[in-house]
């Protein structure tokens, strides 16, 4: 009878973990609809506040995070990945140099920016070839699969883009955001598999709340831009290029997408990979490995705490001058999300 | 001296036929010139704003939209009727065989040929078959969106099939305008797609 109990009470134990990862799931994934939910919400009501405090708090933050997480990312050494890591890194500097060029070469007065078009065009050409070869890079790295399809892949993307190079463009904005969706994706896979299933599940709701968001907003009378800043923000979410669609749901749905992307870099992703606070650097290889780089890996992550301080003093004392600056800079980070994401994959 | 006055009276009779018959004749119709088609500097956003409060009526424009409409007229020749030949030969080359559309058609030729020698050299697996009839449908679609030059989607008279019942109550209505040099008339005319009472409009102009 003893032993019975024995038996039963150590099944019950043995079924306590099991539980509260169901339960620790189920937390998660609450949360994760939650925020969606006050984001559409908020985006949908005061879109242009919300887009104005949104980026002053959370565009500097996010930077550092991602910056700390492609840290961590990386290894120690190189080895065969060194040639992945040069073209990532090249590809990195150069685009990111020519799309901070084109604007300030046309504010100095040295380009006319009468063929911008076909200049996006070229741009857009440049990325999607880059980051085919990445991935073709990557493929020979992995036996397992096969980049056969790539090219064909990255040629037809080639050839859309030179159909409507400005639509592909605003395209990369609003797709942009969905990245940290898949970055989120992988991280869970490699720490926590038994969240994956329900974390899937759940942005089964995304498409519902976007088709929500766009029926909902798409009669609506556009947003007054008769400001600068206003007219700023309208711009960036496509209302030049889209001028028949309302810019309140342009402006809503971007800063929808924007709230998810600070959203899993900010909250989602330190919470569930965290060991330790962020400021422990411990847990980069980069830093901790005996042929590390110490020094240089606190050098990075205090100068980019620096520039976000500075990105704030900016934006209090000219919000919208900041603003368009840090749009052109942020570049970097989302071509960087490239290489780290395949390295993930 | 008969003969010379039969003469007289045949050359008077000839005569007087010749300018009876001349005066019968139509006189040559110069043929009318087909109106020149308009040529379209510039598609923009474009919002109607009824306001009990207005004095007059006015059309406002922003400073973007002003440089863009200043870079357009500078494409523009002097002379209107060289603009209107001008503007239809570039039309078309732009229709037909502008450098974009002959960089995405060179993309889409590369990327069917790519497509063609990986399904070639692979083995035919389930998977890369897959992937290959969908990069071949995307080609396709492609293919279609070049033919059609993007025409998907709702027409821009959509947006203004409100318009009547936004005014009459007050509302703002807003939509794509798209900015016309016409040849002859004077002044500036603001045509709106508006569906017909009889419910034969095309189709998006109806409620």
């Amino acid at each position: 009878m003893e032993r019975t109990a024995d038996i039963e009470l150590m099944s019950w134990r043995a079924g306590l973990p099991a539980q509260r990862g169901q339960m620790r799931a189920r937390v998660f994934v609450a949360a994760l609809l939650t925020c969606a939910l006050v984001s559409a919400g908020l985006a949908s009501l005061v879109p242009l506040q919300f887009s104005i405090v949104t980026v002053f708090l959370f565009a500097g933050p996010h930077n550092w995070f991602e910056l700390r997480y492609f840290l961590m990312r990386l290894p120690a050494r190189f080895g065969k990945s060194r040639r992945f890591f040069v073209v990532a890194f090249a590809g990195i500097f150069a685009l990111t140099l020519a799309y901070v060029a084109l604007p300030a070469l046309y504010y100095v007065g040295l380009w006319d920016g009468g063929n911008w078009e076909s200049v996006t065009g070229v741009w857009n050409t440049l990325l999607v070839l880059w980051i085919a070869t990445l991935i073709t890079l990557r493929a020979k790295q992995n036996t397992r699969r096969s980049g056969g399809w790539v090219w064909p892949a990255a040629f037809a993307l080639c050839s859309l883009n030179w159909l409507a190079p400005q639509a592909f463009s605003l395209g990369l904005v609003y797709l942009h955001p969905l990245v940290a969706l898949w970055f989120l994706d992988r991280h869970l896979r490699r720490t926590r598999p038994e969240w994956l299933k329900p974390y899937r599940r759940s942005l089964t709701v995304l498409p519902v709340l976007i088709f929500t968001i766009c029926w909902l907003l798409a009669g609506t009378p556009a947003l007054a831009d008769d400001n600068g800043l206003a007219w700023r923000i309208t711009q960036h979410a496509g209302t030049g290029i889209l001028p028949s669609v309302s810019s309140h749901l342009l402006v809503s749905l971007h800063v929808f997408l924007e709230m998810l992307h600070y959203g899993v870099w900010l909250i989602a992703l330190p919470l569930i990979g965290a060991r330790g606070v962020p400021w422990d650097l411990k847990t980069i290889p980069l830093f901790r490995h005996p042929r590390g780089f110490p020094h240089a890996v606190t050098a990075v992550l205090i100068i980019a705490a620096g520039l976000m301080v500075v990105l704030w003093f900016g934006f209090v004392v000219d919000y919208s001058a900041t603003r368009d600056i840090y749009f052109a800079v942020a570049m970097a980070h989302v071509l960087a999300e490239a290489p780290f994401l395949l390295r993930s994959l | 001296m008969t003969r010379i006055l039969l003469s007289c009276a045949a050359v008077s009779l000839i005569l007087g036929v010749t300018v009876a018959t001349y005066a019968d004749l139509a006189p040559p119709v110069a043929k009318p010139s087909p109106a020149p088609p308009p040529k379209l500097l510039l598609t923009t956003g474009f919002a109607v704003v009824p306001d009990s409060k207005a004095y007059s009526a006015r059309l406002e424009m922003s400073q973007e939209s002003l440089n863009h409409l200043r870079e357009a007229l500078a494409s523009l020749p002097a002379d209107p009727a060289a603009n209107v030949a001008v503007s239809q030969s570039l039309v078309k080359s732009i229709r037909t065989s502008s450098s974009r559309t002959i960089l995405a058609g060179l993309f889409l030729f590369l990327s069917l040929s790519f497509a063609g020698v990986w399904l070639a050299r692979s083995g035919y697996e389930r998977k890369q078959k897959l992937a290959a009839v969908v990069l071949i449908g995307v080609a396709v679609i492609s293919a279609a969106a070049i033919v059609t030059r993007g025409n998907a989607g709702p027409p821009p008279a959509y947006r203004w099939r409100t318009l009547s019942k936004n005014l009459n109550e007050g509302k703002t209505t807003q939509g794509s305008v798209d900015i016309e040099v016409v040849a002859g008339g004077s002044g500036i005319r603001l045509i709106m797609p508006v569906p017909s009472k009889s419910g034969t409009g095309r189709p998006g102009e109806e409620e």
